[in-house]
């Protein structure tokens, strides 16, 4: 896979998106209050001022942190940081092993595991199995801490459920779940059934015209729709990710094909209370993603759009750009519900105006141009320009500086044809 | 080739060359001290690591480049000369003729592709190559380009991005051209040459103040110079390294990557991606393959936490890892920085050990990268 098609799936493929959580904030003001007191060798400081800044209740100003204890919920994750004169321990418990024949294969996930985990390792107790970090005071960077506990809660929560279905391990701990109301649940389930009709009937209509990909692009559609409307978790969630995650691993027809039809029918036999057993709100501490509007995203997520461009981009250099302001549109509307209207408008026009389009070269050209124009502010409309004095949010410029990377990648791309690139690495 | 043996020995003479930024790959011929190489795989470093087709490394220095010809000479330290390579100039470069290209593909050890040379002139960017559809790679940059009596024509170079087959060449002629305004104008005092890009004028590097003494045409001294870098993770790392008696030179393996022999344990120091929350720079020791029986007990054994301030894990190869991670914070503030390096030490003697103790214990065979 090149880079560009890389570079163009981080832009959207965000994992995250598919939970809600309760919305929290923390006090920015503490952060490089925390890094000062750190640089001056004050940890206890240094440690008092990061707990403010994730939540300012959680002590006072000059609250004691030596030989304190400190408790954090994170979905199912439960973790405690006890500090004492030499040490900060961070530790939650993760799962109860079984004492079968799967207790080897849980051992041997474990030992996998801790390939990916920083700072950290496991530690079980009994049957129970615990991620602990151990680390010096003197080590007590805030960026490191929070690092720490969100690999953590991270590690705790995507794991879990893995574990207990596959290895026939316990649960310790119990998630901290908010239910959507009864009309809520009405409004999912009927999408999720609406979801799998229009799939399946895409498909057949695309069988008539012999269209290849036909299942693999409908079914990533339909992951794509699952895990963006539906928010699920569980493998509901795990279904949809992974489908997602191999049909984007350049694979040919028959298998992508045979992917797809697994995954429809797997969608196909989920019951209502299986559905509802994945479809929850998560009550989460270190994750703090605003939900974004469906009505808009909607918008952006034009089916036959998707069709013509998305595909394309993996075969054919010409189209990435266009879909990498697609996506860019998808990724800006994810993350930042602050995006200002005039951009959401201007994003708006140039896709609808591109979709109507059938020519190729037409829309990539369109495309480009909405993003050159965006990115350079440069969108006029009728002698005004509707984004001037616009304060950019964070994640606007860091959704464009992707899409910039992307064009970048394009342009080198392009140079490369007519210059030699270098061999060694 | 003809021969398989004379291929064997041709191997002797062609070496993988590791800088902070990468590798690649140099060789020597018959008849001239120095190994051969592109500049772009020596870049602007001084010193560079050598490594064998045996995995020994010695030092080498840089002792003359062309960046805009894409030649560099290293002396070999005390790397040993084989002599087996030869150029001949009286050897005919045809379209269609049968080549061979050798060299470190990726940084892996050592292998040999075969094509045919699809063009013997293709002029690209004003400079004249031979063109060859012989599979090259990152890594082969450096690499001799040979007939099939084994006769260099050119120094693998470059490669089209997205394309097929489509290798190239520095021509052996232009390398020897190089050659001999090197050897014509050596001083004996092993500074550091290059030749100007207009007039070919050769003159120390040390003294280059960004135009050519000759013809006054302008050069980046960037290219030529290396530059002492503020660059945290390697100044802690090749500081450690000294303490720890190791060259770091030698043990560069790219960037932001080194890898020692602690006894038999290999041991692998590099920074996170920098797309990773958590910043780290990481200690990784592969040291055993896991074993075919009593895995119950092997796990359980890994798992009791008899060294918590490390922690194993099992790798892509089914190996057995020994990992310390340092946060990039802890690595920035100096005051843990004593600590770390005595954990480092730490981590490689006891990767050492237990390897030892697994092989005993439970059977494990040795991982893929250890000195057995």
């Amino acid at each position: 896979m090149s880079k560009l098609i890389q570079n163009k799936h981080m832009l959207y493929f965000q994992r995250g998106f598919e939970k809600l959580s309760v919305k929290r904030s923390f006090d920015k003001a503490y952060w490089p209050k925390a890094q000062e007191a750190y640089q001056k060798g004050d940890f206890e400081d240094a440690i008092r001022c990061f707990l403010k800044y994730l939540d300012p209740n959680m002590i006072d100003d000059q609250g004691a942190v030596l030989g304190q204890s400190f408790s954090f919920t994170d979905s199912s994750a439960q973790l405690t940081m006890k500090i004492s004169d030499e040490e900060i321990v961070i530790e939650a418990p993760f799962v109860k092993l079984s004492s079968g024949g799967k207790g080897v294969a849980a051992r041997r996930k474990l030992l996998i595991l801790l390939g990916n985990l920083k700072c950290m390792t496991i530690d079980i107790r009994g049957n129970d199995v615990c991620i602990v970090s151990k680390s010096n005071i003197a080590q007590s960077h805030p960026s490191r801490l929070y690092g720490i506990l969100l690999q953590m809660s991270r590690t705790i929560d995507y794991n879990d459920d893995f574990f207990i279905k596959d290895f026939d391990c316990e649960a310790i701990t119990k998630a901290n779940h908010i239910q959507y109301s009864e009309e809520e649940k009405k409004s999912l389930w009927e999408f999720f059934q609406e979801n799998l009709a229009f799939t399946k009937e895409k498909i057949e209509q695309t069988q008539k015209e012999n269209i290849q990909f036909a299942y693999a692009l409908y079914a990533d559609i339909m992951a794509r729709r699952t895990i963006y409307y539906i928010h699920p978790h569980g493998f509901l969630s795990s279904l949809s990710y992974d489908l997602i995650f191999k049909l984007n691993q350049g694979l040919g027809f028959q298998t992508s094909t045979e992917l797809a039809k697994k995954y429809i029918d797997e969608m196909d036999q989920v019951s209502e209370d299986a559905f509802f057993g994945c479809v929850f709100k998560a009550d989460e501490f270190f994750y703090r993603k605003n939900l974004f509007k469906m009505d808009e995203y909607q918008k952006g997520f034009t089916e036959d759009f998707y069709v013509t461009n998305g595909r394309h981009a993996q075969d054919n250099h010409k189209f990435s750009l266009a879909s990498a302001f697609f996506e860019n549109k998808i990724y800006c509307l994810l993350t930042d519900l602050d995006m200002p209207d005039k951009y959401q408008l201007y994003l708006d026009n140039v896709l609808k105006e591109a979709a109507s389009e059938d020519d190729q070269e037409k829309i990539t050209h369109m495309l480009h141009q909405g993003l050159v124009n965006l990115d350079e502010s440069n969108h006029d409309e009728g002698g005004i320009n509707p984004f001037e004095n616009i304060e950019m949010t964070d994640a606007y410029n860091q959704a464009m500086a992707q899409a910039q990377k992307i064009m970048d990648q394009q342009q080198k791309f392009f140079e490369s044809m007519a210059n030699e690139k270098k061999v060694s690495s | 080739m003809s021969d398989t043996k004379r291929l064997d020995d041709i191997q002797k003479d062609v070496h993988k060359i590791c800088t902070a930024s990468g590798s690649g790959t140099g060789f020597t011929i018959k008849g001239f001290p120095y190994m051969i190489t592109n500049h772009h795989v020596v870049q602007s470093f001084d010193a560079i690591a050598l490594e064998g087709i045996n995995k020994q490394r010695t030092l080498g220095h840089v002792r003359f480049v062309n960046p805009q010809k894409d030649i560099a000479f290293v002396d070999l330290g005390d790397m040993k000369k084989h002599n087996i390579i030869e150029h001949n100039p009286d050897v005919q470069v045809e379209a269609g003729q049968v080549v061979y290209t050798v060299g470190y593909p990726l940084g892996m050890p050592i292998s040999v592709t075969k094509g045919i040379v699809s063009t013997q002139k293709q002029v690209v960017q004003g400079r004249s190559y031979i063109q060859t559809d012989a599979a090259i790679n990152p890594g082969n940059s450096g690499g001799p380009l040979l007939t099939q009596e084994g006769q260099v024509i050119g120094v693998n170079t470059a490669i089209f991005a997205h394309a097929q087959n489509i290798g190239f060449a520095v021509s052996f002629e232009d390398v020897k051209k190089q050659m001999d305004i090197f050897l014509e104008n050596q001083q004996g005092d092993n500074k550091k040459q290059f030749s100007c890009v207009h007039c070919d004028h050769c003159q120390a590097v040390e003294d280059f103040d960004g135009f050519c003494a000759n013809c006054g045409s302008e050069m980046d001294v960037d290219r030529l110079k290396e530059k002492a870098e503020e660059d945290p993770i390697k100044n802690f790392v090749e500081e450690t390294l000294v303490q720890l008696s190791y060259d770091p030179v030698l043990q560069r393996n790219g960037y932001h990557h080194w890898k020692i022999y602690k006894g038999s344990a290999p041991v692998h120091l590099y920074a996170s991606h920098p797309s990773e929350k958590m910043q780290c720079l990481s200690v990784r020791a592969p040291m055993v393959k896991l074993p075919k029986k009593n895995l119950s007990a092997f796990y359980d054994d890994i798992l009791s936490q008899k060294h918590p301030q490390f922690r194993f894990s099992i790798n892509g190869v089914n190996e057995l890892d020994l990992r310390y991670d340092i946060h990039i914070s802890d690595l920035l503030s100096k005051h843990f920085e004593s600590q770390l390096k005595d954990k480092i030490q730490e981590l490689t003697e006891l990767a050492d050990s237990l390897d030892n103790h697994y092989t005993d214990t439970f059977e494990c065979e040795p991982s893929a990268e250890a000195i057995v």
